[in-house]
């Protein structure tokens, strides 16, 4: 799932740094260093689809805009923003399209065609990885697709080398006529270091688009020749990769170092906790693809063993491993058999495979804790587990309380609720417990015409504006032409929550802020074919659970358009105009304190006080949802004076 | 030989846990150090846990604090401060806001009487009674009362100009509340027999 939320919610607010003079020197978070760096190298096109650990790029990108007039895009999809900025690139522009890591794979197409036929004007496709999945469904490494796709992988080392390193790949893509990778992971992304900035140009690239059918289309017989070309391009990229300054080899003697990313830091502090910093060979590698094969075979010969310590996959451990086969050398080359290939690296596991690889004195001990084995036994049964819940006066919890009675209701008949990429996805949490299945963006419509040919059931999809928008489509259409039996959820709070309230199509304003036309959800859904289409509040339980029983008794498909606006907006908005809906509030005579609204429902505007339930008046939006009687069976909850919205 | 200073700031959404994080992150820039903060905070604002590793010298390699390598925590509620506590060193520094917010649902039945007296086991662990200290400033002023009184530890790498000018210059307004929030810390630590 996808989140973030960028630090100028707290309680002190900070003017963007990233936009400061040159020369300064600031506190930059490592997405607004990349950021940062595309505009010093004077980026003209930028787009973007939200997602965790990639969102603040676009968000510093789009809040820079007005001043340096390059254009930006929240786009519909990866896939989108991919061929808006590729269409920039064509046409002579500086272009960045960023995402998080499992974006790459929605984005992977046009970047394949556009590889192929190379670039006139620079273009940097950003993901950031996510090692550890903090919040991603994968570890997906793709330093391989971009080998696979011929795009030169750039990877800062830290949140400080962020800024350099963007700058500079967009100014190599550009040099070398061909898209280049620019790949963070969630410790560069959202770790916050000084940056010393420097002069921002003024654009004067005006884009224009020489009519050259050969080069933009890629029938067979142009793309063979275009294949060719690609190759001979990085013949040279392979040579020119040798002098990019990211890439460094230090230190002496005859065992060997590598580290690439956000591994090189962590590294270098666990040789100096084992000290060893000085004695062995360090190559810090900051193209791994394609690899300064010249440095690293310099490096290797001089080595008898070498270590490479990389996060996920053994990527520049197997290219070492087979350049030094190529070349004949005697060297011993190591990596993941010491090296964990799951999660991030910390200063302790790199310790460790420092101690196996050298087989000398163990090294010091990293750190010492303050608490006794018995102490923090004790703290962690003390202290209970915080998990993220859904929002007072969110839709979803009523969707999915809805689903839940329904199902209840059905006489032991199955309902099966495969859920989608959003904030929804919390309704796996309980007291809730309300998502069978979770697999990408869109995925929930497919899952649920497959399940229900294939397993018979009922099922009900849930799937959330931005992510329909996004890859819900195509789905839909399946659904309706394969005559599956089952229900769409589609769950509009009007907004991207998840990732920060990102626009989308749905919303009918642009990234810039500037008016868009606002599709509409009830038009689109038709369009695709359904029939049975109903629109409900999110607020009023009692009409999502008849909208559900009347799906459940129909063949087809149908869709309910649950629409209720973000919670996090209402209450934003409330506060900013001083008007707000007054919140819920508990009959004491009349609760029993069974706790049914608690332990079923779960708003976290409710807490047990002793045998009864209160409201936090500050934390309820006044929604209203649970004056259903199914949340309080004794009636207690009563609406605020100015009654519900 | 680096020495770095490992901080661990935490608490829930909207307790100012990556405010109070970024402003020692800049102080010490401002004073000519390095400084790398990690914050972990996407769950925020859906009732979530924040924290931020803060990590403070001459020179710093990686954002990440080790298990066990925090030389101070500072946490804005104390459900937070114990989860967190296993991160603090041998002879590091505790301070807990004396807050509460139960996880949602939850009923911490004695009120935190069982982890307030488990905190009063740790080596130098500081419960501040934030809600005297804060004044004007309200629940916003926790997390200044809070650098107040961890400015005071012998040792700490930021100094207290750097620190009162970074608030001094990032307040919208009330900066003037929460500098005076953060000299209440400091004076709360200068209390004899406190």
């Amino acid at each position: 799932m996808s989140t973030a939320l960028s630090g100028r919610f707290g309680v002190l607010r900070v003017a963007e740094p990233y936009l400061g003079n040159a020369k300064k020197r600031v506190l930059l978070l490592g997405n607004e260093a990349v950021a940062r760096g595309l505009l010093e190298a004077g980026v003209d096109a930028c787009t973007a689809y939200p997602g965790t650990p990639s969102t603040e790029i676009m968000e510093a990108l789009v809040a820079a805009a007005p001043r340096f007039g390059h254009y930006v895009e929240w786009s519909v999809n990866e896939k989108a923003a991919a061929e808006t900025a590729i269409a920039a690139a064509i046409c002579g522009l500086r272009a960045s399209v960023s995402m998080k890591g499992v974006g790459v794979n929605v984005a992977s197409e046009p970047m394949q065609a556009f590889s192929y036929m190379g670039t006139v004007g620079g273009m940097v496709m950003i993901t950031a990885d996510d090692p550890s999945m903090n919040s991603s469904h994968n570890e997906q490494d793709n330093r391989y697709f971009a080998r696979e796709c011929y795009l030169p992988v750039f990877e800062p080392a830290d949140s400080t080398e962020a800024k350099d390193v963007a700058r500079r790949a967009l100014e190599l893509s550009e040099r070398w006529r061909q898209p280049v990778m620019l790949r963070t992971t969630t410790v560069i992304g959202h770790s916050s270091s000084a940056v010393t900035l420097g002069n921002i140009p003024r654009r004067t690239r005006k884009g224009s688009f020489p009519r050259d059918p050969k080069r933009w289309t890629n029938l067979p017989q142009n793309a063979r020749r275009m294949r060719h070309e690609l190759l001979e391009r990085f013949d040279i990229i392979r040579k020119e990769v040798e002098t990019v300054e990211f890439n460094s080899a230090t230190g002496r003697g005859t065992t060997g170092f590598v580290a690439s990313g956000a591994a090189y830091p962590v590294l270098l502090e666990a040789l100096q906790e084992a000290g060893m910093q000085g004695s062995v060979r360090v190559l810090k590698i900051g193209t791994p693809f394609p690899l300064p094969e010249r440095m690293v075979a310099g490096f290797l010969e001089k080595c008898k063993r070498v270590l490479v310590v990389e996060e996920l996959e053994p990527f520049v451990e197997e290219q070492m491993g087979a350049l030094a086969h190529r070349l004949g050398l005697e060297v011993t080359i190591e990596g993941k058999g010491r090296i964990p290939i799951e999660g991030e690296l910390s200063v302790g596991k790199v310790l460790s495979a420092i101690r196996g690889f050298t087989g000398g004195a163990p090294p010091r001990v990293v750190s010492r804790p303050a608490l006794s084995p018995e102490q923090m036994q004790r703290a962690t049964e003390l202290a209970p587990p915080r998990p993220p819940v859904l929002c007072a006066g969110c839709l979803h919890r009523s969707a999915f309380f809805a689903l839940n009675l329904v199902e209840k209701k059905m006489g032991g008949k199955r309902l099966l609720r495969p859920s989608d990429i959003g904030c929804y996805t919390l309704g796996y949490q309980p007291p809730l417990n309300a998502v069978d299945t979770n697999f990408c963006m869109g995925a929930g419509i497919g899952i649920s015409s497959g399940l229900n040919r294939f397993s018979g059931d009922l099922v009900a999809a849930q799937i959330g504006d931005s992510t329909f928008f996004h890859a819900g489509i195509p789905p839909l259409i399946n659904a309706v032409i394969t005559g599956a039996d089952v229900i769409v959820l589609l769950l509009d709070n009007g907004t991207t929550a998840m990732t920060g309230h990102q626009p989308h199509p749905g919303v009918g304003r642009r990234a810039d802020g500037a008016a868009a036309e606002r599709l509409d959800l009830e038009r689109m859904v038709r369009a695709c074919g359904v029939e049975n289409i109903d629109t409900v509040p999110g607020w009023e339980i009692g009409a999502i659970s008849s909208a559900l029983e009347r799906a459940a008794g129909r063949k087809g498909v149908s869709v309910i358009i649950v629409r209720q606006r973000c919670a996090l907006l209402v209450m934003r908005e409330s506060r900013a105009s001083g008007k707000r809906a007054a919140p819920c509030n508990v009959d004491e005579g009349r609760c029993k304190g069974c706790f049914v609204c608690v332990s079923r429902f779960g708003c976290p505007a409710m807490r047990p006080a002793g045998k009864k339930m209160v409201i936090d008046a500050e934390a309820c939006t006044g929604c209203g949802a649970c004056l259903d009687p199914s949340v309080c069976p004794e009636g207690a909850i009563v609406a605020g004076k100015e009654g519900v919205p | 030989m680096t020495v770095t200073y490992n901080i661990l700031v935490c608490g829930v959404g909207g307790q100012g846990v990556i405010s109070a994080a970024g402003i020692l992150a800049r102080a010490a820039i401002a004073s000519g150090q390095e400084a790398r903060m990690y914050g972990s905070y996407g769950m925020a604002q859906r009732g979530g846990m924040v924290s931020a590793q803060l990590r403070i010298g001459k020179r710093v390699q990686n954002a990440k604090i080790e298990e066990g390598g925090a030389h101070m925590l500072l946490s804005m509620e104390l459900t937070e401060a114990l989860r967190s506590a296993p991160m603090l060193s041998s002879g590091g520094a505790l301070f807990a806001a004396d807050v509460m917010v139960p996880p949602v649902g939850k009923l911490i039945k004695d009120g935190g009487a069982a982890m307030r007296q488990l905190l009063g086991t740790f080596p130098s662990a500081v419960l501040v009674d934030v809600g005297s200290l804060c004044g004007p400033a309200g629940p916003r002023g926790v997390n200044a009362v809070l650098l107040g009184a961890a400015s005071s530890v012998n040792g700490f790498p930021v100094g207290t100009n750097a620190l009162e000018a970074t608030i001094t210059g990032d307040g919208t307004g009330g900066s003037t509340m929460l500098v005076d929030a953060f000299r209440r810390g400091r004076e709360f630590m200068a209390r004899p027999g406190r």
